[in-house]
């Protein structure tokens, strides 16, 4: 039976130089993927995936101008087939989730990439979403709490900088009752009882960036 | 002198009555001279109920039916005021100075008798009950204490005293000190002055926070950006490398993997540092939470559910380092305990007293031999111990690990609350 024998090419895209040589190491050893491309933000992986059209896409989540996880999405727009894993250091449930949902089939943290990335790309170039476990226990954590609003989440972020109730609703443009009650929503939906509880749990969940 | 019966049996009951009586003398047509007493009696009465009295050369009869009452004394007045030694008008001038001396003379005025007029005065808030025929008819007060007081004289010619009602109402006000202009004044300067110190050490407190903050995100940021992410990318170069070396070097192989293996972790380790540093810009959470938080995670990633007990209370001045280093220990030996154990059970407890805590992990997983040598390939792991050490050993403790094949770990730690904190 013929089977194609043409290797699986693949888009790295990070914004670390050496990160992409790593990654570029790792799949080079591998006789059927060779990278044929590499982007450093947002905007080169939607040009590069035009230009050569990956059979798989690895998109760090961190990127400098157009962030990982809307790159995914312009790059669903453009093929709803494209085959896009993310690639991360975080494993909050909000990270992760956000990748799921602009429609990322794979997710690959940095620290476990050499032994997770070539199975991953098998999987996902077979067309197989790949979820490993403790992904899967992030997201169904996540799912089990209730999403926070925007504002909800501009108001977390504040919170976060050492903002008090007051300076966050001059910031927004709100009242400073409407922060406060935004404020006892955050703690509700993240089941926690103080400001410094919310901060420490939005981190640990993604829902506040590390930037 | 005549009196009602009746007096007497009062006085009889109350010793202090004052008995109620009316003097006659000479303004009554009584003749000057001395009693005499003859057979035993003073005086004799007639038919007609009139009673004989013989003094000495002179002879005085009484008619009972004639006898006025004592009459009503006439009121007294103030005669003269005199405060701190100046005269003043009782009308006009009500107020005076804390410490003032006040000197008082009355005089009433008697058409008939002056010989039976007498006076009793009290002031209320000084004297504590009536004085009576006060030499020279005066009062005086030295050194009066702030208050209000009512001056009140009356006179009697031997039968009613006359309403005593206040002749005379005034106040000392208190010393400067002690009035109520004052009090409010400095009460509501000395809060002032709190507020604003408060707000002032709250304002350098906060802009020193600050400072730590920004650096802290900039160290953080630094880390993230640089070193993490070229460490993360050593992993799959090594095991690139790995993959590359020729099958019959299989030494080389493993060497190169376990490496890797290390590297992997280290950029674990240094992605749990980068959070916790900015989980920390909020303040250091407490051990407690830190470790209900560690319960929560362990139990998300790998479905054991340690239990977490705390005796005694967290001194507040207790040092956040403490509470830090004591987590990070919890940490590693709860990850080494799932990574090579594989308990169903864990144990995390912390006791407080006054000036220590005690941390103690307890597993109930396949336990070691902590006297083995450890062998190249856990290098990692004999890293991690050597960690839990010198954190122990930072909050002035020691780390005793306790392990029996088969029956499980026990970590335990104890640490000084009264640690500087840096």
């Amino acid at each position: 039976m013929a089977v194609a024998s043409r290797p699986i090419r693949v888009l790295c895209v990070d914004d670390h130089r050496l990160m992409r040589e790593g990654v570029a190491k790792i799949v080079g050893v591998q006789p059927d993927m060779e990278v044929v491309a590499e982007a450093s933000n947002g905007e080169q992986a939607v040009a590069q995936f035009l230009a050569c059209r990956p059979d798989v896409t690895l998109m760090d989540l961190q990127l400098p101008i157009t962030s990982g996880p809307e790159a995914i999405r312009r790059i669903r727009q453009l093929d709803d087939c494209a085959r896009i894993i993310a690639l991360t250091m975080y494993r909050g449930d909000e990270d992760i989730h956000r990748a799921f949902e602009a429609g990322a089939m794979g997710y690959v943290l940095k620290d476990t990439i050499s032994d997770d990335l070539i199975h991953v790309i098998r999987e996902v170039h077979a067309g197989r979403r790949v979820v490993a476990p403790d992904i899967q226990q992030a997201l169904d954590e996540r799912a089990r709490h209730p999403a926070l609003s925007l504002r909800e989440r501009q108001v977390l972020e504040l919170v976060a900088e050492g903002m008090r109730n007051k300076e966050i609703a001059a910031a927004l443009g709100i009242s400073t009752d409407t922060t406060g009650m935004h404020v006892k929503n955050i703690y509700t939906k993240l089941d926690v009882h103080d400001r410094t509880a919310a901060v420490a749990k939005a981190i640990r969940r993604g829902i506040i960036r590390i930037e | 002198m005549r009196f009602h019966a009746g007096e007497m049996d009062t006085i009889e009951k109350d010793p202090r009555h004052r008995l109620a009586y009316t003097l006659y003398d000479e303004s009554d047509g009584l003749q000057p001279g001395t009693q005499m007493w003859q057979n035993g009696a003073a005086g004799v009465r007639d038919m007609a109920g009139r009673i004989w009295v013989a003094n000495g050369p002179s002879m005085t009869i009484i008619d009972p039916q004639q006898l006025r009452e004592a009459r009503r004394a006439a009121p007294p007045n103030l005669e003269a005021i005199t405060v701190n030694g100046d005269h003043v008008d009782p009308a006009a001038v009500r107020r005076f100075a804390n410490g003032s001396t006040v000197q008082i003379e009355y005089a009433a005025l008697s058409l008939s008798a002056t010989s039976k007029l007498r006076f009793r005065h009290l002031l209320e808030g000084a004297d504590p009950d009536w004085v009576y025929d006060a030499a020279g008819r005066r009062a005086a007060y030295a050194n009066l204490r702030a208050g209000d007081y009512r001056f009140r004289v009356s006179t009697s010619e031997g039968g009613e005293w006359t309403d005593p009602s206040p002749q005379w109402m005034f106040t000392v006000d208190p010393p400067f000190y002690l009035s109520n202009w004052f009090l409010i004044t400095a009460g509501t300067l000395l809060v002032g002055a709190l507020v604003a110190g408060t707000k002032l050490r709250v304002r350098a407190v906060k802009a020193r926070y600050a400072l730590v903050i920004a650096e802290r995100t900039r160290v953080s940021r630094e880390i993230h950006d640089t070193l993490l992410q070229s460490l993360a990318a050593l992993g799959p170069e090594l095991e690139a490398l790995a993959t590359r070396v020729p099958s019959r070097d299989v030494g080389l192989t493993s060497e190169l993997r376990r490496l890797r293996r290390q590297v992997d972790r280290s950029v674990r380790d240094a992605r749990e540092s980068i959070l916790e540093l900015r989980r920390t810009l909020m303040g250091t959470p407490r051990l407690v939470e830190s470790l209900s938080q560690l319960a929560d995670d362990t139990e998300t990633r790998h479905g054991v559910r340690p239990t977490v007990a705390v005796v005694g209370r967290r001194p507040g001045d207790a040092s956040p380092d403490v509470d830090l280093q004591l987590f990070r220990i919890a940490q590693e030996a709860v990850a080494n305990a799932i990574r090579h154990a594989h308990p169903t059970r864990i144990d995390l407890s912390v006791a407080y007293n006054d000036n220590q805590v005690a941390l103690t992990i307890a597993d109930n997983g396949c336990g070691f031999d902590p006297r083995a040598p450890i062998n190249g390939s856990h290098d990692s792991e004999h890293f991690g111990l050597v960690t839990m050490r010198e954190r122990a050993e930072r909050v002035g403790g020691r780390l005793r690990i306790e392990s029996v094949p088969g029956t499980g770990t026990t970590v335990h730690t104890v640490a000084s609350l009264t640690n500087e904190w840096q």
